[in-house]
C-alpha cells in the first residue's frame, strides 16, 4: 500500500516536472541547434507571466493639476510624465483636506476636451491591440481603484487622439460632497511605432551579431576548421 | 484606515517581460540544480536552491510589490527598492552558486552552440576576469551608486520610465558585481585573499555613510519630483528624505558589516591553520568550460531514458550484437504513459475527426439558415477566427494537428465503404501545382468575396470541400485528395516544417532488419501510409498528416513523434521518400513561395493603407469590379513578385558564388528556407485575430441556442469585449523575429552546401538574405498598420 502510494507521489511529482519543463534534458540531444527547443517552457511561462501582469499600469508618473476643492484635496498624474498623443495613463490622488487621508470610497470622472489640437500633427499611433477597446468617450472616462496599480489612486487609460492643448477636469463625488479640479494639458506628439518597440528591431540584428563573432572565434579557436 | 492599508498591501504592479525573465531565470537554475545535486550534493543542496530562489524573489518584490509602486511618491519607499537590488538580492543570487546551475539547466544545444564557444574564447575569458577583479568591481560599484544618486540623473530617472529601468539594471548588475569577489561563486578563482574583502567592505560602507549622512542631515529636499508629489500625513518631503537616509545608513550598513564580521571570524579561527595546509576552495583553479564538460558528461550518462521507448525488436539487436546499444535518448510523445497511449489511439483520432466534422455541420447549417453577418454567425468566426488561428499554434507548439483530426477524411473515409476507390491517381497530376492554383484562388476569393463576412459562401465552400474530398478519395486510392489537392493539407504541410515534433522511426536499425514494411503496406489489421511516406526515408513532416497509420501498422512499435529541431531537414536535400529533393520539385518551391508571399498578402490585404490603395487603383483604372483590381493584385504579388525575386535572387546568387547548379536547382533549395518567415506572419496574422476575438463565439453561441429554441444560453451578449493583451504587437515582432532567424539560419546553410568554395557562401547567400530581410520589414510595417477588426461587431 505504501509503495503504491509513493509510486504515485513519484509519477506524479515526474508529471510535474515534466510539464515544468524538466523532461528536455530528453529534448536537448538532438542532434542540430534546437532554437525553439524550449518552446513548451516558454509557453508555460508566458501564460503564468500572463496571469500575473494582467493589471499592471504605469500610473503615478508626473504631476499635471493639483488643487484643493471643498473638502477634497485633489492631484492628477500622468503617465508617461511628458504626455504624449496615444495612451496616456490619467491617476488621481484623493485626499481628506483636514486629516491628509486618502480617500478611498468617492466616484471620480475625467472629462477630456480639445482646446488647441494639432490638426496637421502627425496623427496618434495606436498599436493594432488598441482597437479592441475603441477611444471611449472623452467626455465623461471613469477611474476607478482597478484602472490603477497603485489602489489609493483613481485611474483609467485614456487615448488622446492627437497632439495639442488638452482641458481636463476631474469631477469627484462622495454622497453629498462634490468637488472638482480643472486645468490645460500639453499633450506632445506621439513617439513613432520605432521608438516604442526598438528592442524587437534589435533583437535580430544582435543575434546575427552574434552569431557572426560566434563563427569568427571559431574559426580562431585551435583545432577546428571554423567548419559550423 | 484599514482600507488605506489594504490598498496599500494590493498595490502591486507587476510587469510582464520582467516577470517572464524571473521565472525563466528561477526554471532554468532549478533544471540545472537537480541535475547537479546528484553530481555533487554537497556543493549544490537545498539551502543553494533556497538562496538562489531567495534572490530572484527578492528581485521580483523590488519590481513588482507595492514598493515600486510607491517609489515616486515617497524617497524612502524607493530607497528600499533600491537597497534590496543592491544588498539584499546579490548576495542570495551569488550564494546559490549560479554559474553552473544555469549553464547545465539550459537545453544543451543551446550551451553548445551559443554559449560554449563564448566561454571558450581567450578574449571573453579576459573580460570575465577583468569584471570580476575587486578593484573594478569596487569602483563600478561606487560609481553607480554615486552616480544615480546625483539629483539631475535621481530626477531623469523619476521622469523617464526608460532610465529609471536603466537604473535598476545598473544597481542589480553592479551588485552583483560587487558581491562577487566577497561570496566568490563556486567555481571562480578569488583575486585576492579572502581577509582583503573586510577592507573590501569597510571601503563601500564608507561611501555609504557619506552618502547617507548627506540625505540624512541635508535641510533642503535633493530631489524636487518629491516635494511636487502629495504628502502624506505626517511626512513632509524633508523627513522622508531624513527617513530614506536613515534607512541607507543603518541597515545598508548592517549588511557590509555582516560579511565583514564572519570573514574576519573565519580569518581569526584557530581551525583556520589547520585547514591552510589542506588544498582549499578558493584555492582551486578549475577552467570552467573543462568543468562544464565533465559534469555534463557524467550527467548525461546518468540521464534518465524513461522517455525513450526501446523496441523489442532492438534489444534483441542489441543483445544478439547486431546493433550499438542507444546512447542519446530523444524525447518522444508516444513514450509518455498516458498522453502516447491517447494520441496513438485510433478511437482518440476518431473521437476528434467526429466531434470536428459535427461543428462543420452545425457551422454549414447555421451558414446557410443563420443570419447573414459575419460576427453574428458561427460560419463567420469559427473557421476564419478561431480555428485558423489554433490549428496555427498548434502547427508551432505540437504538429500538423488538424489533419490528425481532419472531418473531411473521416466524411470520406464514410463514403469509401460505398465508392470503390480502386483508381490509380493519374501519374501527370502528381504534384503539387493544383493546390498551389487552388491556394492563390482561394487568397483571391477570401478577400474577393470578403469570405470572412459572408457566412452563406463559407458555408458552400465547406460543403465544396467535403464534396470533392469524397468524390477524390471515393474513385482513387489512397489519401490522392490530401496529397495532390487538399490546399489546407498543403498548408500544414509546408507550416509542420517548423514544428517541434516529427513522425519518424525511433532505431533505423530496426528498419533495416525489417522485412514485412508494414508502416507502409499496411496489414490484416491496419492499413499502411496513404500517402506513400516510407518511414526509414522519410525526412521532415512535408506530406505527413499526423494520421499514425504507420504508428500502428508498425509490427517492431518502432515509430514515434520524436521531438526535432524545427526546420532541421531545410539545411539539407537528401532524397526523401514520395518527395524526391527539393531541387527537382518546382511544384513544392512554388507552393512554399505562394504560402511565404501569401502570408503577407493576405495580412497586408486587411490594413488600412492597402485598402485605400486598392480603392484609389479602382479610381485611377477606371475598374468598377473589386475582385476584378484584387486580381491584377494577386497576380502581381503572387505570381509575377516570387517569380521575378526568386529567380533574380538566384541568378545574383550563382553570380557571386560560383555555384554549380541550374538556375531552377537553386531557387528551388532556397525558396523552402522562406518557409519559417512566411509561419511566423501566418502566426503574427491569426494570432492577432484569435486573440482579439477570442470571446465572439459565445454571443454567437447564445444565439444558436436562442434560435433552436434551447432556453439555458440566455439572450446573446452582443457587446461582450474580448480584453485587449497589451503584449500582442510584442508577440508578433517576436515570431517575426524568430521567423527571420530560422530563415536566416537555413539560407546560410544552404548557401554553405552549395558554394563552390567556402569564402563565396556569404556573397551566394546574400541575395536571399535581402529578400528575406525586405520581406521581415514588411512584416513589421504591416503589424504596425491600422487594421479591420474582421470577424467583430465593434
Amino acid at each position: 500500500m505504501t509503495d503504491d502510494k509513493s509510486q504515485i507521489r513519484r509519477s506524479a511529482r515526474r508529471t510535474v516536472l515534466r510539464f515544468l519543463g524538466v523532461h528536455f534534458e530528453e529534448l536537448s540531444v538532438t542532434a542540430e541547434p534546437n532554437p525553439f527547443v524550449i518552446c513548451h517552457l516558454s509557453s508555460v511561462i508566458l501564460l503564468i507571466s500572463l496571469c500575473l501582469a494582467g493589471n499592471a499600469f504605469g500610473d503615478g508618473g508626473s504631476v499635471q493639476l493639483h488643487s484643493v476643492s471643498g473638502p477634497f484635496e485633489i492631484t492628477l498624474f500622468a503617465e508617461p510624465p511628458l504626455p504624449r498623443a496615444g495612451q496616456i495613463d490619467f491617476s488621481v490622488l484623493i485626499q481628506d483636506t483636514k486629516s491628509g487621508q486618502p480617500v478611498l470610497d468617492a466616484a471620480v470622472t475625467l472629462a477630456v476636451t480639445p482646446v488647441q489640437v494639432h490638426q496637421n500633427a502627425q496623427p496618434a499611433w495606436y498599436p493594432p491591440s488598441c482597437a479592441v477597446s475603441p477611444p471611449v468617450n472623452l467626455a465623461e472616462v471613469p477611474l476607478l481603484h482597478s484602472g490603477a496599480s497603485n489602489h489609493l489612486l483613481y485611474g483609467a487609460l485614456v487615448e488622446i487622439p492627437a497632439a495639442g492643448v488638452w482641458h481636463v477636469r476631474t469631477e469627484v463625488r462622495r454622497g453629498n460632497e462634490r468637488a472638482d479640479v480643472e486645468g490645460s494639458v500639453d499633450v506632445a506628439d506621439p513617439f513613432p511605432p520605432i521608438a516604442n518597440y526598438w528592442p524587437w528591431f534589435l533583437f535580430p540584428v544582435a543575434a546575427i551579431g552574434l552569431y557572426v563573432l560566434r563563427e569568427r572565434i571559431r574559426v580562431g579557436a585551435p583545432g577546428t576548421d571554423g567548419a559550423p | 484606515m484599514e482600507d488605506v492599508a489594504d490598498a496599500v498591501v494590493g498595490s502591486w504592479s507587476i510587469q510582464f517581460w520582467p516577470t517572464v525573465g524571473l521565472i525563466l531565470l528561477a526554471l532554468v537554475y532549478f533544471r540545472g540544480w537537480l541535475k547537479l545535486r546528484k553530481q555533487v550534493p554537497h556543493r549544490f543542496d537545498g539551502w543553494r536552491l533556497a538562496s538562489f530562489l531567495g534572490g530572484v524573489g527578492t528581485v521580483f518584490l523590488a519590481l513588482g510589490s507595492p514598493l515600486d509602486t510607491f517609489s515616486n511618491l515617497l524617497l524612502q519607499v524607493h530607497m528600499i527598492q533600491h537597497l534590496l537590488l543592491m544588498m539584499v538580492a546579490p548576495p542570495l543570487l551569488l550564494l546559490g552558486s549560479p554559474f553552473l546551475p544555469l549553464l547545465t539547466g539550459l537545453p544543451r544545444p543551446i550551451v553548445r552552440e551559443a554559449i560554449r564557444p563564448f566561454l571558450l574564447w581567450n578574449g571573453f575569458k579576459r573580460f570575465g576576469r577583468w569584471l570580476t577583479h575587486p578593484k573594478v568591481t569596487w569602483i563600478i560599484f561606487v560609481v553607480m551608486t554615486l552616480g544615480w544618486h546625483v539629483p539631475p540623473l535621481y530626477e531623469l530617472t523619476l521622469r523617464s520610465p526608460t532610465w529609471h529601468i536603466v537604473e535598476h539594471a545598473c544597481f542589480l548588475g553592479s551588485g552583483v558585481l560587487f558581491w562577487w569577489p566577497v561570496i566568490q561563486p563556486w567555481p571562480s578563482r578569488p583575486h585576492w585573499p579572502e581577509w582583503a574583502m573586510i577592507p573590501y567592505l569597510l571601503l563601500a560602507d564608507v561611501q555609504n555613510t557619506v552618502l547617507s549622512a548627506f540625505l540624512t542631515f541635508s535641510d533642503r529636499v535633493v530631489y524636487p519630483t518629491y516635494s511636487l508629489v502629495p504628502q502624506f500625513p505626517g511626512m513632509d518631503p524633508l523627513s522622508d528624505q531624513h527617513a530614506a537616509g536613515v534607512i541607507m545608513w543603518v541597515p545598508g550598513s548592517i549588511v557590509y558589516l555582516i560579511p565583514a564580521s564572519i570573514i574576519a571570524m573565519r580569518f581569526l579561527s584557530p581551525r583556520r591553520h589547520a585547514r591552510d595546509k589542506l588544498p582549499t576552495q578558493r584555492a582551486w583553479k578549475p577552467r570552467a568550460s573543462e568543468k562544464v564538460d565533465k559534469v555534463e558528461t557524467s550527467t548525461r550518462s546518468t540521464q534518465s531514458t524513461a522517455a525513450v521507448r526501446i523496441p523489442a525488436k532492438r534489444r534483441e539487436l542489441v543483445a544478439t550484437g547486431h546493433a550499438a546499444p542507444p546512447h542519446s535518448p530523444v524525447f518522444d510523445l508516444l513514450a509518455l504513459r498516458f498522453i502516447g497511449r491517447v494520441i496513438r489511439s485510433l478511437v482518440f483520432r476518431r473521437v476528434l475527426q467526429c466531434a470536428l466534422f459535427g461543428l462543420a455541420i452545425l457551422i454549414v447549417c447555421d451558414g446557410l439558415f443563420g443570419p447573414q453577418i459575419g460576427p453574428m454567425n458561427l460560419a463567420g468566426t469559427l473557421p476564419w477566427t478561431h480555428w485558423r488561428g489554433l490549428s496555427v499554434l498548434a502547427l508551432l507548439v505540437f504538429g500538423n494537428f488538424f489533419c490528425f483530426a481532419c472531418p473531411f477524411t473521416f466524411a470520406r473515409d464514410l463514403a469509401r465503404r460505398i465508392l470503390p476507390g480502386n483508381r490509380q491517381w493519374p501519374r501527370w497530376l502528381r504534384t503539387k501545382w493544383i493546390s498551389v492554383g487552388l491556394l492563390a484562388i482561394y487568397f483571391w476569393s477570401y478577400e474577393a468575396f470578403s469570405l470572412w463576412n459572408s457566412p452563406w459562401l463559407t458555408a458552400w465552400v465547406i460543403i465544396g470541400y467535403f464534396v470533392v474530398a469524397i468524390v477524390v478519395d471515393g474513385f482513387f486510392r489512397g489519401a490522392s485528395f490530401c496529397k495532390y489537392v487538399c490546399p489546407i493539407g498543403q498548408f500544414h504541410f509546408v507550416q509542420s516544417l517548423v514544428s517541434p515534433f516529427e513522425v519518424k522511426t525511433r532505431d533505423l536499425d530496426v528498419c533495416r532488419s525489417c522485412k514485412s514494411y508494414d508502416c507502409i503496406k499496411g496489414n490484416e489489421q491496419q492499413r499502411g501510409c496513404e500517402l506513400r511516406l516510407f518511414q526509414p526515408k522519410k525526412e521532415s513532416n512535408l506530406d505527413c498528416t499526423f494520421c499514425l497509420d504507420c504508428v500502428r501498422a508498425c509490427p517492431h512499435d518502432n515509430i514515434g513523434i520524436i521531438a526535432v529541431a524545427p526546420g532541421r531537414t531545410l539545411a539539407r536535400d537528401p532524397f526523401r521518400s514520395s518527395i524526391g529533393r527539393f531541387t527537382e520539385r518546382t511544384d513544392l518551391a512554388a507552393l512554399v513561395l505562394v504560402l511565404a508571399f501569401g502570408a503577407f498578402l493576405n495580412a497586408a490585404a486587411m490594413t488600412l493603407p492597402v485598402e485605400n490603395a486598392l480603392s484609389f487603383s479602382r479610381l485611377t483604372l477606371d475598374l468598377i469590379s473589386r475582385p476584378v483590381i484584387l486580381l491584377i493584385f494577386f497576380f502581381l504579388v503572387l505570381g509575377l513578385l516570387p517569380l521575378a525575386t526568386v529567380t533574380g535572387c538566384a541568378f545574383a546568387s550563382r553570380w557571386f558564388g560560383s555555384i554549380p547548379a541550374t538556375l531552377r536547382g537553386i531557387s528551388c533549395r532556397f525558396a523552402m528556407t522562406l518557409a519559417p518567415l512566411g509561419a511566423a506572419m501566418w502566426l503574427a496574422h491569426f494570432g492577432f485575430h484569435l486573440f482579439t476575438a477570442l470571446l465572439t463565439p459565445i454571443p454567437v453561441i447564445q444565439r444558436l441556442f436562442l434560435d433552436l429554441h434551447i432556453a439555458t444560453g440566455g439572450f446573446p451578449w452582443w457587446t461582450l469585449r474580448t480584453p485587449g493583451i497589451p503584449q500582442l504587437l510584442d508577440f508578433q515582432c517576436l515570431a517575426l523575429d524568430l521567423g527571420l532567424l530560422v530563415s536566416l539560419y537555413y539560407a546560410w546553410k544552404v548557401s554553405l552546401g552549395l558554394a563552390a568554395e567556402k569564402r563565396k557562401a556569404a556573397p551566394a547567400f546574400l541575395p536571399w538574405a535581402v529578400l528575406l530581410s525586405s520581406l521581415y520589414l514588411c512584416g513589421i510595417w504591416i503589424v504596425f498598420q491600422p487594421m479591420e477588426m474582421r470577424g467583430m461587431l465593434h
